[in-house]
């Protein structure tokens, strides 16, 4: 059984392509969750009884289901509350709601970690609690954050996988539709398998990179 | 005149009972010691004073305070820590000048220039520049006075101060405290140091389960305490 | 939203969801025990050692890829190695070949974290480095570790819900062809979804109440996320 070369670099584009999509996916993701994520970590660590509630039930059921799911809601529930989205759209949605919530868990425990003596300084010198989160608290934070909503990020990508279940054209989907096409196995599973290392290699030494710039 | 009168204070924790109605007066200038055993309800008294613990029942005035605007209390009350609680990511100048640049609305100059007087005034004029891991506990300490000084409190509260300090850096903390006592401000300090008791005291109270038993000046106080429970106490702590 | 329709459906998805659990906890008695002593081994060599080398290498791979393609890696590959292997067996090899790589680091981690102290005492009395291994430092690991072992259930309860794609009818394959039979997407994907949460939620307030119970021996961070 030997590696066929030619098969190789002639289904490489297309792969490459299809990086493309996974690439704009997990960006578009990762915006949505970083916009959705602070309101939900604040309203849970500010925000009134009956608000943290809400938000902390949201966050245990999002936590509690396996990915495919919400984005089999977002693709094939959704449409009949009115809401009708492409895959590719579905896609972010769900990828993005999921990855605030996790993303809402780092920034509140990021917090937490950092002691109630922080925050008894702060109240004790006169803020309010709300100014004591935002202005004391979160910065000292943000070092903490980081590092793991980076690693997130690359959860993100591996996630994006899943949506080839939804026709999104991205690396998984387009290898799969290739290997049923041509019946090449090995060449183009060792494409994806290397794409999918690059991007989420790099996407790890940021991380690495970034934890210890932070640490200094 | 009286700044401070506390009424019948009791607070709870689930099923300890921290504070058991607890009256308490200090005048204005006047610097008050607090001792007691661990659990005696000490830390839990004064962290009621700037409503760190909120009481299950009884009444805290403050002369000229607000009791319902909490931030408008605990800007003119100060506190300071046993575990000093400075912010890590800041400098010593940045840590003094923080809140009265967003509490009392300085520009950043004059709070700057707030945060270098203060730092002079406890013996720390070189250090402004530096963050808490550059500095040492008693130093770090000296600071966390002064940030609380910033904001020109009426009363200040010490929480134990130099309980996490190497022995050799008590003393540069103490003199602090002295001289800030000498200097008219009404303070109450919870603490085991005896000396500085003895020294910059007007009055020692001492607490067990959760009340004040024995209240009189130093001399009294040590020569011939009014308490059994006291009598004991100076024993274990004076005797070794 | 028909209750009498979804207790229909909540009971055809019984079987399904045994099997759901059946992949999950056969995987987690392999991976786990594989995982571990892996992790513990790693964590004593060094780096450069080709075993190793070769963990690492393992790691690298089942973090840096998503599972799906380790899952299609023993779809695809197997029937071309002449191993006719039926479905149950790849799904549970993915699962294993997944969840140890991440409990190697979980084992590794936890064999680090105990004091350095307990390794210097039980060398001081006499005990070689494996005798102390086994004796002393293994034991205080294997306690913080129940948490996160806990976690990985939950973890591989998720992670089974891709299989679907190999067409093995476990939980999320029989929901997707119940409702694409009837059309009832949400009535279904709401039962489904309850049926995961019960058992996913319920794992991991049980691993908390664990982790809390051996917080004393101290515990290890939750390394609980979403995506494999």
């Amino acid at each position: 059984m030997s590696f066929d070369w030619a098969a190789f670099f002639e289904y490489l584009p297309r792969l490459i392509r299809a990086s493309g999509v996974t690439l704009q996916v997990s960006v578009l993701s990762l915006v949505l969750a970083c916009l959705l994520a602070p309101a939900l970590a604040l309203s849970r660590l500010l925000g009134p009884a009956p608000l943290r509630t809400t938000v902390q039930a949201f966050v245990e059921v999002i936590r509690g289901l396996p990915p495919l799911v919400i984005i089999a809601f977002c693709y094939f529930a959704l449409p009949k509350l009115g809401v009708v989205l492409s895959g590719f759209w579905c896609g972010v949605l769900a990828l993005g709601v999921v990855g605030a919530v996790y993303a809402a868990e780092i920034i509140r425990s990021a917090i937490e970690s950092l002691g109630k003596g922080q925050l008894e300084a702060a109240l004790a010198l006169g803020f309010a609690r709300w100014r004591a989160v935002l202005e004391i608290l979160l910065p000292q934070a943000l070092r903490r954050i980081l590092p793991p909503l980076t690693n997130e990020f690359a959860n993100l990508i591996k996630a994006s996988s899943l949506l080839s279940v939804i026709s999104v054209h991205e690396i998984s989907q387009v290898g799969q539709s290739l290997i049923f096409e041509t019946f090449v196995v090995i060449e183009i599973l060792v494409q994806m398998a290397i794409l999918y290392l690059i991007i989420i290699g790099t996407v790890t030494l940021i991380s690495r990179r970034l934890e210890k710039g932070l640490s200094a | 005149m009286t700044l401070l009168t506390a009424r019948h204070l009791v607070k709870r924790f689930g099923g300890f009972t921290a504070l058991d109605g607890v009256d308490l007066d200090l005048g204005r200038g006047e610097r008050l010691v607090i001792c007691g055993p661990s659990g005696s309800g000490k830390s839990t008294l004064i962290r009621c004073i700037n409503r760190l613990e909120e009481p299950d029942s009884g009444t805290i005035t403050i002369a000229g305070l607000p009791s319902t605007d909490l931030q408008a209390l605990r800007r003119r009350v100060g506190m300071v820590f046993q575990q000093f609680n400075l912010f890590p990511n800041l400098t010593a100048r940045e840590n003094i000048a923080i809140a009265p640049r967003k509490l009392l609305g300085l520009s950043r100059a004059e709070a700057d220039a707030r945060a270098e007087a203060l730092l002079d005034r406890v013996q720390l004029a070189g250090h402004a520049d530096k963050l808490p891991s550059g500095l040492s506990g008693g130093q770090q300490q000296r600071v966390a006075i002064a940030r609380a000084l910033a904001m020109e409190p009426v009363l200040m509260l010490f929480d134990e101060p130099t309980s996490a300090l190497d022995p050799e850096m008590i003393r540069e903390v103490l003199d602090v405290m002295v001289e800030l006592g000498q200097g008219g401000m009404s303070m109450i300090v919870v603490t085991h140091e005896m000396g500085f008791a003895r020294r910059a005291a007007d009055r020692i109270g001492f607490m067990d389960q959760g009340r004040i038993v024995a209240m009189a000046p130093p001399q009294q106080f040590f020569d011939t305490p009014p308490h059994p429970r006291l009598v004991r106490f100076l024993d274990n702590i004076l005797g070794h | 939203m028909d209750p009498v329709f979804m207790a229909q459906v909540l009971v055809r998805l019984f079987p399904p969801l045994g099997l759901t659990m059946l992949l999950s906890v056969t995987a987690l008695a392999i991976a786990t025990p594989l995982g571990l002593a892996l992790g513990a081994w790693r964590a004593e060599l060094s780096d450069r050692h080709p075993a190793a080398r070769l963990i690492d290498a393992w790691v690298f791979f089942v973090r840096g890829t998503p599972i799906l393609i380790q899952i299609f890696a023993f779809y695809f590959i197997l029937p071309k190695l002449g191993l006719q292997t039926p479905l149950f067996g790849m799904g549970v090899g993915a699962l294993v070949l997944n969840s140890a790589g991440y409990q190697i680091e979980i084992g590794r981690a936890a064999v680090q974290s105990v004091a350095k102290g307990q390794w210097e005492a039980a060398l001081a009395l006499g005990f070689d480095r494996r005798a102390s291994l086994r004796q002393f430092i293994l034991p205080q690991a294997a306690r913080r570790m129940v948490g996160p072992v806990m976690n990985e259930l939950s973890q591989l309860i998720k992670a089974s819900s891709v299989l679907s794609v190999i067409t093995l009818f476990e939980l999320h394959k029989a929901a997707e062809a119940i409702s694409s039979a009837n059309l009832r997407f949400s009535e279904v994907i709401v039962v489904e979804g309850f049926l995961y949460f019960v058992f996913i939620f319920g794992i991991s307030l049980i691993a908390k109440v664990f982790e809390r119970r051996l917080s004393s021996a101290g515990g290890l961070a939750d390394a609980g996320s979403f995506a494999r």
